[in-house]
C-alpha cells in the first residue's frame, strides 16, 4: 500500500526558504512520502493540494530569487491556487485550506522576524498541523502566545533551527527532560554582532564595522533591529521559557550595540550618527583588553538574569577565542564550572535550511 | 498511539544504573507514566509485572550502596517469585517473554547500563518482541556487523543510544541530524577517552607519563586496570560506533588502535605494570617536547570517516579545538560538506554517573514524545528533539 503523503507548506521564500527547497530537490528523494503543498514570500502563498512537482518548486524559487513577488509567478497546474497576503497569513487560512481538502500538514516558518504568523501558527498548530521553525520570533513574542504554539496538542512543534541555527542546541537541552538539568545557558548566536565586535576588537571603528558586516551581507534590511539585540533577546527568551520562565519579552534586559536613545531614531538618523559611537566601543573594547578580557554580544539565561547584551569574557576562554564568523553555546549545569560547548559557524542559510529539514523530516 | 504505561526493564545497578533509578524517583510525579517492571546486576534479574514501588527502589538503592547485591537485597523479607539467574539472563528469550507479556499498557523498555558483553541475546529477544531499547552499554553495538544488523533490525520498537558516545554530550543526536538532512559527513576528529585526555594533559604539563596514569587513577579516572584504558578497547568501541553510523561495514577489528601500554606488560601483574611504566616516561617526554618544538600537542584522538576508523596518539595544534582541550573534556568536530571550513564542534564533560543517567533517562522520555512534551509543558521546561 501507498504510503499517505505528508504535505510541506513553508511560508518564507527569502535566503533560507529558498535554500530549504534546495535540500528537499536534492535529497527529497529519500522522503518520497513529503510532498511541497505550498510556498509563500511577503506577496501571498501559491498552493497546489495534490502537491508540486520538482520543476515547478524549483522555477518558484528562481523567481523568487530574482527579486520578484511570488504571487507574480503562475505555475501550470490547474490546481494551483493562489491566496495573496494578507489572508495567506491570516489564521482563516485554516479554512482555506479545508476548504481544499487539506486536514494536515508540516508548516515551515522561514520568513523573517517581522512577519506577524503566530496567530495563524496557532491556529494550524490547534488543528493538528505539526510546525517547524526557523523564525524565532513566533516563540519570542508574548507568554500567551508561546504556551499556545508549544502546548502538546494534535500537533508537535520542532524549533532546532530557530534555537540554535547552526548548532545543535536543542539536542543538548534534551537532558533539561532527564534528571540533571542545565541551569544556566550563554549563547553568542548573532553572526552580526559576533561578526561586529570581532572586528572592532581587532582595531576596525564600529561604523566602519557595521558598514563591512552589512556588505557581507550579515546585516537583515532592518539592521537597526540587528544592532538593537532583538536576535539576543529573542534567544535569551526562549533559553528562559526552555528552562521554566514565565514571562513577558518585557523580562529581558537588552542592551542595544548603541547608545541608549538612538534605537527609536529612524534608520538614516542612525546612519548619520553611528560615528558617535566609535570611540566610546574602542574605549570600552581597550578597557576590556586592560583586563584580559574581550567584548562579546551574549544572550544569557540563567536563574538570576535574563539578557541580551555586552559582556567581557576572558580572552584565553573559548568566548574570548571565538573566531568572528563562529558561533558558540556555553551550557552550565549547577555546580559544575566547566560547561558543555556548542560551536560552529554562524548560521547561512544553507545550514539553518539543513537544521529545518532535519526537523520536517524527523516528523514524517 | 504512546503507551499508558512505560515498563522500564534495567540491565545493571551500577553507578549510571542506581543514579538512573535515583533520576526516575526524582521526576517521579512529572513522569508518572514511568514505572520499573524489571532489574537486574551480575546476582541476577528479578521481575515484577505490577512495578516496584517507590518506597522498594529506594530500599534496594540504600542496600546497593551498602554492598549488597540485588538477590541479596530482594531476598530480605521479600517473596522470591520472578527471580532469575544470571544464566537464564544470558538466554534472552527466557526471560525477557514473560515481561513482554505481562506488561500493562504494553509499553516496554528495556535499557541497558551494563558494561557486559552477555546483554546481547536478552536484548534481541526483547526488541523482536516489540521493546524499546535503551542502551548505555557500548557491547551490543560493537558486536560482529551481522549481529549489529539484527540488532538494529530487530524489531519495531524504538533504539536509543545517546549515552554510549560522550555520554552527556549531544553527538549521536547531531549527527543524526546532519545525516538527515542530507549533509556528507566526511570526517568526525573526537577526542573520546576522557582518561587518556587528561593522562595527555598532563603530559603536556611536564609531568612523567606514569605519574599522570597514576593520579588519573587516584582521581577514579581509571579502570581498575588501567591497560584498560591504555589499551584503547573502549575507545575503539565508540569508534566503531560512530563510523558505522557513517556507514562503515566493518567490526572491532577493523578500527586501528595505538595501544599505549607498552610492549610486555599488556599481561604481568598489575605491581609489576607499574613498575615497569616508568620505562617510557623518558619516550613520552621525548614525543611532547617534539610535538612542542612544531606548535603542537599530542592527543589521544579518533579519526573517523565511512571508509575508516583509528584510534591514537597524534600531535594536534597547540590552539586548535583538540590542542585547548584540559582535564577529561571530551570533543566532536564534525567536518561535513555543509560546514565547509568551519567544523562543527560539540566539547564537554563526557563522563560522570549523574549525567550519563540523565541521558539514558532523556532517551527513555524519546520514547513518549507527546507525553513528555505536555509533562515539560506543565513544569514549563522542554526539552529537544
Amino acid at each position: 500500500m501507498k504510503a499517505k503523503p505528508t504535505l510541506l507548506l513553508q511560508l518564507g521564500l527569502g535566503r533560507v526558504g529558498r535554500a530549504l527547497v534546495a535540500q528537499y530537490l536534492a535529497h527529497g528523494d529519500r522522503y518520497p512520502a513529503l510532498r511541497y503543498l505550498g510556498v509563500g514570500d511577503s506577496s501571498g502563498l501559491w498552493l497546489i493540494p495534490d502537491g508540486w512537482d520538482a520543476p515547478a518548486l524549483a522555477e518558484a524559487a528562481d523567481f523568487k530569487g530574482s527579486g520578484m513577488p511570488l504571487t507574480r509567478w503562475h505555475p501550470d497546474s490547474t490546481r494551483a491556487e493562489t491566496v495573496p497576503a494578507p489572508d495567506a497569513y491570516a489564521p482563516d487560512l485554516l479554512w482555506r485550506l479545508d476548504e481544499l481538502g487539506v486536514r494536515r500538514a508540516i508548516v515551515v516558518d522561514a520568513t523573517p522576524p517581522g512577519s506577524d504568523t503566530t496567530p495563524l501558527l496557532i491556529e494550524l498548530h490547534r488543528a493538528g498541523y505539526d510546525v517547524v521553525l526557523a523564525n524565532r520570533a513566533p516563540l519570542g513574542g508574548s507568554q500567551r502566545d508561546y504556551d499556545a504554539l508549544t502546548k502538546a496538542g494534535k500537533g508537535r512543534v520542532r524549533a532546532n533551527a530557530a534555537l540554535g541555527a547552526a548548532l545543535p542546541l536543542a539536542d543538548a537541552l534534551r537532558h533539561q527532560s532527564g534528571g540533571d538539568p542545565i541551569q544556566t545557558v550563554i549563547a553568542a548566536l548573532d553572526p552580526a554582532l559576533n561578526w561586529i565586535l570581532a572586528a572592532v576588537q581587532a582595531g576596525l571603528r564600529f561604523s566602519a564595522a557595521v558598514g563591512e558586516a552589512g556588505r557581507r551581507g550579515l546585516l537583515h534590511r532592518d539592521w537597526c533591529e540587528d544592532l538593537s539585540g532583538a536576535t539576543s533577546a529573542r534567544v535569551a527568551l526562549l533559553l528562559a521559557r526552555l528552562g521554566g520562565l514565565k514571562g513577558e519579552p518585557e523580562a529581558v534586559c537588552r542592551e542595544a550595540l548603541l547608545p541608549l536613545g538612538w534605537e527609536t531614531q529612524a534608520a538614516g538618523a542612525v546612519w548619520e550618527r553611528l560615528g558617535e559611537y566609535d570611540s566610546a566601543l574602542a574605549q570600552q573594547a581597550w578597557l576590556a583588553g586592560e583586563q584580559g578580557q574581550v567584548l562579546r554580544y551574549l544572550a544569557v539565561a540563567g536563574p538570576d538574569r535574563v539578557r541580551a547584551g555586552l559582556e567581557g569574557m576572558p580572552a584565553t576562554g573559548p568566548f574570548g577565542r571565538l573566531a568572528a564568523e563562529n558561533s558558540l553555546v556555553a551550557l552550565y549545569r549547577a555546580g559544575d564550572a566547566r560547561p558543555t560547548l556548542l560551536g560552529g559557524p554562524s548560521a547561512t542559510a544553507a545550514t539553518t535550511a539543513a537544521a529545518v529539514f532535519a526537523d520536517v523530516v524527523s516528523l514524517l | 498511539m504512546e503507551p499508558d504505561t512505560l515498563g522500564i526493564v534495567q540491565f545493571g545497578l551500577g553507578g549510571v544504573g542506581r543514579a538512573l533509578i535515583g533520576q526516575v524517583l526524582a521526576a517521579g510525579d512529572r513522569y508518572p507514566w514511568l514505572r520499573y517492571v524489571g532489574l537486574g546486576d551480575r546476582s541476577g534479574f528479578i521481575w515484577r509485572p505490577d512495578g516496584w514501588s517507590a518506597g522498594e527502589l529506594r530500599d534496594l538503592l540504600a542496600a546497593k550502596a551498602g554492598g549488597a547485591s540485588l538477590r541479596q537485597a530482594w531476598s530480605a523479607g521479600r517473596q522470591a517469585a520472578g527471580v532469575f539467574s544470571q544464566e537464564r539472563l544470558e538466554r534472552g528469550a527466557a526471560i525477557v517473554e514473560p515481561l513482554l507479556t505481562t506488561a500493562a499498557g504494553g509499553g516496554l523498555t528495556v535499557v541497558d547500563v551494563t558494561a557486559e558483553r552477555n546483554t546481547y541475546p536478552a536484548l534481541l529477544a526483547a526488541r523482536a518482541a516489540g521493546a524499546h531499547l535503551v542502551l548505555c552499554n557500548k557491547w551490543p553495538l560493537a558486536e560482529e556487523q551481522d549481529r549489529y544488523d539484527a540488532l538494529l533490525a530487530g524489531g519495531p520498537g524504538r533504539l536509543q543510544y545517546e549515552t554510549t558516545v560522550g555520554a552527556a554530550l549531544p553527538v549521536l543526536s547531531t549527527l543524526d541530524g546532519l545525516l538527515l538532512a542530507g549533509d556528507e559527513v566526511q570526517e568526525i576528529q573526537a577526542a573520546i577517552s576522557g582518561t587518556l585526555g587528561f593522562v595527555t594533559s598532563q603530559i603536556e604539563a611536564g609531568q612523567p607519563f606514569s605519574a599522570a596514569l597514576r593520579e588519573a587513577q587516584t582521581r577514579g579516572y581509571t579502570e581498575p586496570d588501567p591497560r584498560d584504558d591504555l589499551g584503547g578497547t573502549d575507545a575503539r568501541r565508540k569508534a566503531l560506533i560512530l563510523a558505522r553510523k557513517l556507514g562503515l561495514r566493518g567490526n572491532m577489528s577493523d578500527i586501528t588502535v595505538e595501544s599505549l601500554v607498552p610492549p610486555g606488560l599488556e599481561s604481568v601483574p598489575l605491581a609489576q605494570f607499574w613498575d615497569g611504566l616508568r620505562s617510557v616516561d623518558a619516550q613520552y617526554a621525548a614525543r611532547v617536547a617534539t610535538a612542542h618544538a612544531a606548535g603542537q600537542v599530542l592527543r589521544f584522538l579518533a579519526l573517523v570517516s565511512r571508509d575508516e576508523a583509528q584510534v591514537g596518539l597524534q600531535a594536534v595544534p597547540r590552539d586548535g579545538l583538540a590542542g585547548s582541550l584540559t582535564d577529561t573534556e571530551s570533543l566532536f568536530v564534525f567536518k561535513t560538506r555543509r560546514y565547509g571550513d568551519q567544523p562543527l564542534a560539540v566539547r564537554g564533560r563526557g563522563a560522570g554517573a549523574e549525567i550519563t543517567a540523565a541521558g539514558v533517562l532523556a532517551d527513555i522520555l524519546a520514547i513518549t514524545p507527546g507525553r513528555t512534551a505536555r509533562a515539560l509543558h506543565r513544569a514549563g521546561a522542554a526539552g529537544g528533539r
